[in-house]
This record gives structure tokens, sequence and C-alpha cells, in this order.
């Protein structure tokens, strides 16, 4: 090599000072001479050099969303927030396709039958207890142990977590509903039960595994919707005003419930 | 200023009639600690106990000078805790890097860029730093230890736990861990639970045997090793004198016990130590220890 960059030019350079045009020459000209790879070694700040090389491997190595965590995002959900509900179960496409499934086939026997829009009102309150049962728990969780000795609050997680389930399958069983035939005021009945049993659910996560609160209470539903339709021969009593009003004093109660005994769910929190 | 110990004063978990964790009582401070116990001593309760993931039964527990009973203290030890479980549960849809960020979130780093820092450094300190990418479905047994050894270091923690860390690690990865552990205890409480005598000979300054929820020996590792001093010979032949024996690859019969007074002493190992106190004759031993 015969030649070699000015000093000045090369200080300019290593300070990230120089034109667009200078800057392509030296650095054709870098790869080459020694000497002044040298020089511009010296002249380098160290800060900006780390701080270039950190964004360089933050993009490099931040991982790609995947589709749930991706839309989430793109609906203004903080970043560290969606990937929180990256990691649930209830959340992963494979499971709101098979609540898609389930919830089709409700539509499909309310269509060939005029009482089978109950089972329909059975269902979509059914579909967020099930989402929470697989959000949070030592069976549903593999990292429930590690998520117990960290210290973001259990509760938070399940929190987010459950409303997310509550979200996505309200929008689902929404939809849903629109494609119920004859479509009348009795298509959104499902609606109150569904908050007051996921509420409840949470209350009770206070005093047993989630997965079992979700349980008993997705069975006390089904025998109080087949009884009241036993009982009284209507089978869309729960859909009635008096069905609403109790589904609507259970979500109050159980919000109730849940603000009092949040501390109760920390401190059960924990293996058995 | 931070109380650096771990202190247990009469510590139980009670699981029925059986007591898991019997009563115990140490004070352990800074440095590297291993626990050593046959399956079932108990080893993995006291952990987790250690970890705040179990409450105790009955007794007194103070890690860093906290109380973990306490819900805002139990959340500050966490704060300063790193956990690696027996048996971390892993997202297995999840990259490495994915999966380790999850948890840097659940231990409240909510900067993006510096919590990604963060995991790339740890993915570097055990090694992973060229499977980031990769989904854990797909990394073998032992890269999988290592993400869940790497998710317990971030946050650069005052009391690590570590239950059988270098389970499935090879024996590379072995000694890369036996570096790291040895290097956070210098001003760190680094405690490891194990089957491996070996880790504990090469890494730990204290070893504490458990037996039946309880602390049989709780020394040096010279000192576990003086415990099988004249009590290892080896023979041709099969010595059905001895309480613990087995085949050598040379053919021959190590023996452990009360030698006969013609026996080929030997020098003795952390692992005749801990035989003659864990092992499974063990039972009269107590009192010797």
């Amino acid at each position: 090599m015969s030649w070699h960059v000015q000093s000045d030019l090369l200080e300019r350079y290593a300070r990230g000072e120089a034109d667009g045009p200078t800057a392509y020459s030296v650095e054709t000209h870098l790869p080459s001479c020694s000497e002044c790879r040298g020089e511009v070694a010296a002249h380098a700040d160290h800060a900006r050099l780390t701080q270039i090389w950190d964004g360089i491997e933050e993009r490099l190595d931040a991982p790609r969303r995947g589709p749930v965590e991706g839309g989430l995002v793109r609906l203004g959900v903080p970043e560290h927030v969606a990937r929180l509900l990256g990691a649930t179960h209830a959340l992963r496409l494979s499971w709101l396709l098979a609540c898609a499934v389930v919830l089709a086939f409700a539509v499909l026997a309310a269509s060939r039958h005029e009482e089978g829009v109950v089972m329909f009102l059975i269902i979509a309150p059914l579909l967020p207890l099930a989402g929470i049962a697989a959000a949070y728990g030592p069976d549903v969780d593999p990292a429930y142990e590690v998520g117990l000795a960290a210290p973001m609050r259990s509760f938070g997680l399940l929190l987010v977590r459950a409303l997310a389930v509550l979200a996505t399958t309200t929008a689902m069983a929404t939809v849903a509903a629109l494609a119920l035939p004859g479509l009348h005021w009795g298509a959104a009945a499902w609606l109150l039960p569904s908050l007051g049993l996921t509420l409840a659910s949470l209350a009770l996560a206070a005093r047993m595994s989630t997965t079992a609160a979700c349980g008993v209470l997705a069975l006390a539903w089904v025998l109080t919707v087949v009884t009241a339709w036993r009982v009284s021969e209507d089978p869309l009593l729960v859909a009635g005003p008096a069905g609403q009003i109790v589904c609507g004093l259970l979500a109050v109660v159980a919000a109730l419930v849940l603000v009092h005994d949040t501390d109760r769910f920390e401190q059960r929190g924990g293996l058995a | 200023m931070t109380d650096a110990t771990i202190t247990l004063s009469g510590l139980r978990k009670r699981y029925g009639a059986t007591d898991a964790v019997a009563g115990l009582s140490l004070s352990i401070g800074p440095g590297v600690t291993g626990l050593l116990g046959p399956n079932g001593a108990g080893k993995t309760t006291l952990m987790r106990m250690l970890a705040t993931v179990l409450a105790p039964t009955e007794g007194q527990l103070r890690l860093l000078g906290l109380d973990p009973a306490d819900p805002e203290q139990r959340t500050d030890i966490r704060r300063r805790l790193g956990y690696m479980p027996q048996e971390p549960g892993l997202h297995r849809h999840f990259t490495a890097f994915e999966f380790v960020d999850y948890v840097a979130i659940l231990k409240e780093m909510t900067d993006t860029r510096a919590r990604h820092q963060e995991v790339r450094r740890v993915l570097r300190d055990v090694g992973l730093d060229d499977v980031t990418g990769r989904r854990i479905r797909k990394l073998s047994g032992g890269m999988r230890r290592r993400i869940a050894l790497a998710q317990a270091l971030l946050g650069d923690p005052h009391l690590l736990v570590f239950d059988e860390p270098t389970a499935s690690l090879d024996p590379e990865q072995r000694m890369r861990f036996r570096e790291l552990a040895s290097s956070l205890g210098q001003e760190r409480i680094v405690l490891v639970s194990t089957h491996q005598t070996e880790d504990v000979a090469a890494l730990c300054q204290r070893v504490i045997v458990m037996r039946d929820g309880d602390a049989v020996f709780d020394g040096t590792p010279a000192q576990l090793c003086a415990v099988a001093r004249d009590r290892v010979w080896v023979a041709d032949s099969r010595d059905v004198r001895a309480r613990l024996w087995w085949r050598t690859a040379e053919g021959r019969h190590r023996h452990v016990g009360e030698p006969p007074p013609d026996a080929q002493l030997v020098e003795p190992t952390i692992e005749d130590g801990y035989l003659l106190l864990a092992g499974p004759t063990a039972t009269d031993e107590r009192a010797a220890a």
C-alpha cells in the first residue's frame, strides 16, 4: 500500500463526522491497510462503538415475534406484556382454533334444532373458563416453578392472562353469536355468565388451584342451566331477566372477593 | 446493609406423616455450599424452601436477612434470587432467547434494550450464544439445562439456588459450570444440590450431607473425605464383612466399612465418606458423624 488516509480525515471518520462519499472512500481503503486501521482504532470512541454494536446485536438477535405476540403488539399491547401472553397455552393458535371449532359446532346445533341455542349459551361461557384453567398453574405452565421464584406477583400474571383469554374468547363468541339463526337479544345472553364465571374463577383461585376452580365452576354452570331448564321447562331461563340478574350479581360479588383476596392469593401461591 | 446469610432454625416440611425436612438448623454465608444426599433425603424440598416457592411447616427461615413468610419481604428476596429447579420446565415453542427474555420480564426487567442485553449476557455465560434463535424443542437435554441455568443468572442475584445443575451436562459443560459457580461464589451465596461427589470436591468450600430430612454431615470436602480414612480397602475378592463394596475397572474389589486387620487400605475419596454417611447401609453411621 503506497498511500494512507490523512490523519485529520481518519479522525473525523472515527468520530462519525465524515460525509457519505468520504466515509465510503475510507471504508474501501481500510480493509487493505493495517496502518490506517490502527490509526482509526486509536481515534475510535469506544462508548459510541459499544452503542453501535449493541444496536446491531439488538437487530440481529431480537427474537421474531410469533403470530399471537406480533398481533398483540400491533394492537398496542406493550411488548413485555405480549411476551408474557405468548407463553399462555390458551392464547396459542392451536387453542384458538379448537375454540373456533367448538363454537362452530354450537352454532350448527342451534341451526338444526330450536333448543340448540341452549347448547351455545352453555358453551360460550365455558370457553374463558377452559382458557383460564390452561393459562396458569403447576399443571399447565411448564415454567411455573421458575415463575414463582421471580418477583412478579403471581396474581398479576394470572390476571393479565385471564383478561387476554376473556377478550379473545369473547370476540370469538360474539362472531359466532352473529351467525346464530333468528338473531335476537338472547344471542348476547352468554356475556354476563361469561364475565361472572371468569371473575368467580379468579376469586376461587385464591383458595384452590386455578384448574380446580375452573372445573368446579364449569360443572356448576352446566348443572345449573340444565336443572333450570328441566324444572321450568324453559330452555332459555338462564338467558331471561332472572338468570341475567343472578349472573350479574355473581360477577359483582366475585369482583369484590377478588379485590379483597389479592393478598390471600399471594400467600397461597407456592408449591404444595 | 444486606445481610448476606441464610439462617434456618428448626426448619421442617411435613407431608402427611412424613418429614421431608426434619427440623434443620443451619447458617450459610457467601461461597459455594454443596448439598449431597440420596433420593428422598429432602434436598429438593429444602432447595424449594430456600427458593421461596415452598412454605415450611414449622421453624424459622431468614434469607438475606429477610423473612420469606412476609409477602413484601418475599418479593425483595426474589429480586435478589436466582433459582434453577430440579426439573426446570421450559416453554418448548419459545426460542432460547425468548424463554430467557420471558423470565427476565417476570424478574421485572421491562426496559426492552437493557433486558435483551442482559439476556444475551447470561446466554453467553452458559455458552449458548450461538443457539439463541433456535426453538427449545430442537435443543439437546444439556442445552436445555443450560437455558435453565442462564435464566437463574439474570439480574446478577446475590443468592443462587441450583438444584442438580450438572445433571445431563457433558464433562466439558460440567467444567464450565464449575468455573461459573466458583466465580459467582466469591461474593454471593451459591447453593448446589447434586448427586455428583466430584462436583462437590471440585467446587464447594462447604458440603452438607442430608439423609432422611436431616443434616448428617456439615463440613469441608476434605473433612467429608476424612470420614472414610482407614475405612476403605481393596482386595482381590469380595469381603462380606464390608458395609459396601463394588468391583473396580481393574477387576479388584473396593470395600468401605470396618477393615479386617490385614486389609490393604487405600486413600479414601469424598464418595467413600458420603457412602458411609448416607449410603444404603448408613443408618448406624449418624452417631459417628
